[in-house]
């Protein structure tokens, strides 16, 4: 009996282990990242010396082309470095971890791109499920027992895939990123897809439980340290509201997207910022690769060109 | 309830629990069988009830066919439990086939009989639960086993968990005495008799599922992709692309299938009870008949002892009769794998491959012991071409179309030699392109080494401890995301 209770120490002392490290590793890339790293394999590449404006913000800002951005900065004679550092599931609570390092790198203005998921909570559908659907479907009275901790807690530290984030980090410190002006984005082409495609494709968006605009969700508090830290090291913070397609915009509720937007005026106006709302601007284009992301595509660059509009406009009215 | 999701995590544990605090020892084994039949329940709802009807049906016709007094008596219970289990795998397995080629076969006569097709759930474990009971029944016709004294000891046997969805498949003459030796009160010691959780069995089992799990979610998740990405469409692929994915799927499929086989028979030695080997590092034989001897070892022994025998009966000399038994039973097998042309082919690949072999061996029975193939060099000779065999067989399982199948299948034997392609494809899968060779690697060493989680799970416990952490860390960081499920989930 003693000896089980040795093994039973021995694994929960694994999962213990296991746990401190997938957290630590799933984070390192961004914790570490650094514009003039080029890899341990990589020795002979010119490390350009010039200020940094960073773009940060969920998947759905992975089709701003950090490339173009830097052409037509430097058509307009500004000595800039422009990142895309959109990451995937990024959330301001898992932004603050390391705004710090992207603050250090001698940064001039940050793109931060806010959407209505990042502020959404989830309900447990536990007591308004009828007890019927459990016994065709017991599996779903385990899914919403522990719903709120998978979704709150686990969901956060635990991306969509654990292995692109590995293999990303390993690429990253053996051999730099493939595109520098995106480290963390693989930027191939993805295909537009009409709205009827992404139906089939990927079937029916899925609806926002509701959204937390109070100072009593951490993604709220996250973001107004976001702020502060910006401000207090006197770099300029420019937030923008994530594109939403017609199909997303379906699973969110009006209250709550007028919650969500009256939260970005207000922040707007407390905390001096320039706010842009983008949500609705491109909802009924035909540029979306599924219903939450914009293609990568020559023929998706509206959002690039409105994200160049907007910094160009910043760098020449503010003389940053 | 897939073995790879937190939902299996949560109930083993609390299975675990529960056996190590129970009170009343006696009803363990019944709280296990209430588990298992909630373990279905879980996954396959209101299906379970057919579970519980074979269950009760193969009690009964056991009962029937040992206590009979007459041989007709004997041959009508038996039968009766045959039709049974036959009649519910192919309703439920081969109905919607059977009436899809119906109504192909009807059109080319210009009878169009459209008959809707019925679109049946599949019940999950169907096959291996049923050739479970069937092998049970015959045992007892033949007069092999004894049959169950109580419901309760049977219906353990069957709806016992951890293999009961995808194997191995159990046999009652194996399992029965382990399942007395715990039930019954008068001969074996107090610890024997109760699902007491013992320390080497725990370490081992651990070590069995950890390795498992390691089996599934770091190689066979990981590998899959590359697996797709070159057989979804194979059309315009080199010959070398085509190797590299029939390797991969050979890869992937071992991993998923042994992982599953691994996490179950661990999973049944911490509860004490021994699950035999499902495979025995398959792509290290040297001949067909030793793959079979390696691979799906409770299916493949199933098959030999309660088809292949009683087809050759006496006939063993008989070229053509092995022949024909070998093709048929190997084409059953296929079948068994699900209602696809692609299944029964290759079966029918293997029987036929086997089938040559037993002949090739009938022909010169002094072949096999010919100097060349006790050396390094003809055994590696027989491995690479025993496998460009086996693995040629997997291009046939994977790939359902048949242009597709016959494509790959032609590019597979009549090499091109462009390199153009696979390069491509290897650069754009680097990760499971090192995980194949990882594999290998591993392979080879486990295949020198004999036991290998026998050997973990005598480790010191610190030295084990390590081990363990990093296969679990291996498992978290690879992980692709969300729970794949197990391929054999399908059969």
């Amino acid at each position: 009996m003693k000896m089980n209770k040795i093994t039973t120490l021995s694994i929960i002392f694994s999962i213990i282990i296991v746990s401190i490290s997938f957290s630590f590793f799933m984070d390192a890339y961004i914790t570490i990242y650094d514009p003039d790293w080029y890899g341990l394999m990589n020795f002979n590449k010119e490390i350009p010396d010039k200020e940094k404006i960073f773009l940060l913000g969920s998947s759905s800002a992975y089709a701003v082309s950090a490339t173009l951005i830097n052409e037509k900065l430097e058509e307009q004679g500004f000595d800039f470095e422009f990142y895309n550092l959109a990451d995937m599931s990024d959330k301001p609570q898992k932004r603050l971890k390391n705004i710090q390092n992207i603050l250090n790198k001698d940064t001039k203005l940050i793109l931060y791109g806010i959407g209505i998921y990042d502020f959404e909570i989830f309900q447990s559908k536990l007591e308004s499920t009828p007890t019927e659907t459990y016994l065709l479907d017991p599996h779903l009275f385990f899914k919403f027992s522990f719903e709120e901790l998978i979704n709150n807690n686990l969901n956060e530290q635990f991306p969509l895939s654990p292995k692109d984030r590995i293999l990303t980090l390993v690429k990253y410190v053996l051999r730099g990123p493939d595109q520098h002006y995106h480290p963390f984005i693989k930027f191939d082409p993805t295909p537009i897809n009409d709205f009827n495609t992404i139906e089939k494709l990927y079937g029916q968006p899925r609806t926002i439980n509701s959204i937390d605009v109070s100072t009593k969700n951490p993604q709220i508090l996250a973001l107004n340290e976001i702020i502060s830290k910006c401000q207090n090291q006197g770099i300029k913070l420019i937030l923008f509201t994530n594109p939403n397609s017609k199909l997303s915009n379906q699973g969110i509720a009006n209250a709550d997207l007028q919650k969500f937007e009256f939260f970005m005026q207000e922040i707007s106006k407390n905390d001096d910022l320039d706010v842009y709302f983008l949500h609705n601007e491109y909802s009924e284009l035909n540029i979306w690769k599924d219903a939450l992301h914009i293609a990568i595509h020559p023929n998706a660059g509206i959002f690039t060109d409105d994200i160049s509009e907007i910094l160009l406009d910043e760098l020449e009215n503010n003389a940053v | 309830m897939l073995f790879n999701t937190l939902d299996f995590i949560i109930f083993f544990v609390i299975i675990l629990a529960a056996i190590s605090i129970w009170k009343y020892r006696k009803f363990q084994h019944l709280f296990i069988i209430l588990s298992s039949f909630f373990f279905l329940y879980y996954t396959d709802n209101y299906l379970v009830t057919l579970l519980i009807f074979t269950i009760l049906l193969h009690f009964y016709v056991g009962k029937g066919i040992y206590h009979a007094k007459s041989i007709i008596r004997k041959k009508t219970f038996f039968i009766i439990g045959v039709v049974g289990s036959i009649g519910i795998l192919g309703f439920f397995k081969y109905t919607d086939f059977a009436i899809s080629q119906f109504n192909i076969l009807g059109n080319l006569i210009d009878l169009d009989p459209g008959i809707p097709l019925l679109n049946l759930a599949l019940p999950i474990g169907i096959s291996f639960y049923t050739f479970q009971s069937m092998s049970y029944i015959i045992d007892i016709y033949r007069g092999n086993l004894i049959p169950s004294k109580t419901l309760k000891e049977y219906a353990f046997f069957v709806a016992f968990f951890p293999p009961l969805v995808a194997g191995p498949i159990l046999r009652a003459s194996n399992f029965l005495p382990q399942l007395r030796e715990k039930l019954d009160k008068s001969s074996v010691s107090q610890k024997l008799k109760l699902f007491v959780i013992q320390r080497h069995n725990l370490k081992f089992g651990i070590t069995l599922m950890s390795l498992g799990f390691f089996k599934k979610m770091f190689f066979a998740d990981n590998i899959g992709p590359l697996v797709n990405n070159i057989f979804s469409n194979p059309i315009g692929m080199e010959s070398f692309s085509i190797i590299l994915g029939a390797i991969a799927f050979g890869v992937q499929i071992y991993c998923d299938f042994s992982g599953y086989s691994d996490i179950a028979i661990g999973a049944a030695a911490i509860l004490g009870l021994k699950i035999p080997l499902n495979f025995n590092k398959p792509f290290f034989a040297t001949s067909p008949s030793d793959f079979w001897s390696r691979w799906h070892i409770s299916l493949s022994t199933w098959v030999r002892d309660y088809l292949y025998y009683p087809l050759v009966f006496k006939n063993r000399k008989s070229s053509g009769i092995v022949f024909i038994s070998l093709l048929i039973s190997m084409a059953i097998m296929g079948i068994w794998h699900g209602a696809s042309w692609n299944f029964l082919i290759w079966g029918g690949i293997h029987g036929i491959f086997l089938g040559c072999y037993t002949l090739v061996r009938i022909k010169f029975p002094n072949l096999s012991s010919n100097n060349f193939f006790s050396t390094r060099f003809g055994k590696v000779i027989s491995i690479i071409v025993t496998q460009y065999i086996v693995f040629f067989t997997f291009i046939v399982f994977w790939i359902k179309d048949f242009d597709h199948m016959i494509y790959a299948m032609k590019k597979y034997v009549f090499l091109d030699f462009a390199t153009h392609n696979t390069l491509e494809i290897i650069k754009s899968n680097e990760f499971a392109v090192l995980l194949l060779t990882l594999f290998g690697i591993l392979h080879f060493i486990s295949y020198k080494k004999g036991n290998i989680p026998e050997k973990i799970s005598k480790l010191h416990t610190t030295y084990w401890t390590i081990l363990i952490t990093l296969l679990f860390l291996a498992i978290a960081l690879f992980y692709v995301g969300t729970p794949q499920e197990f391929i054999y989930f399908e059969f």
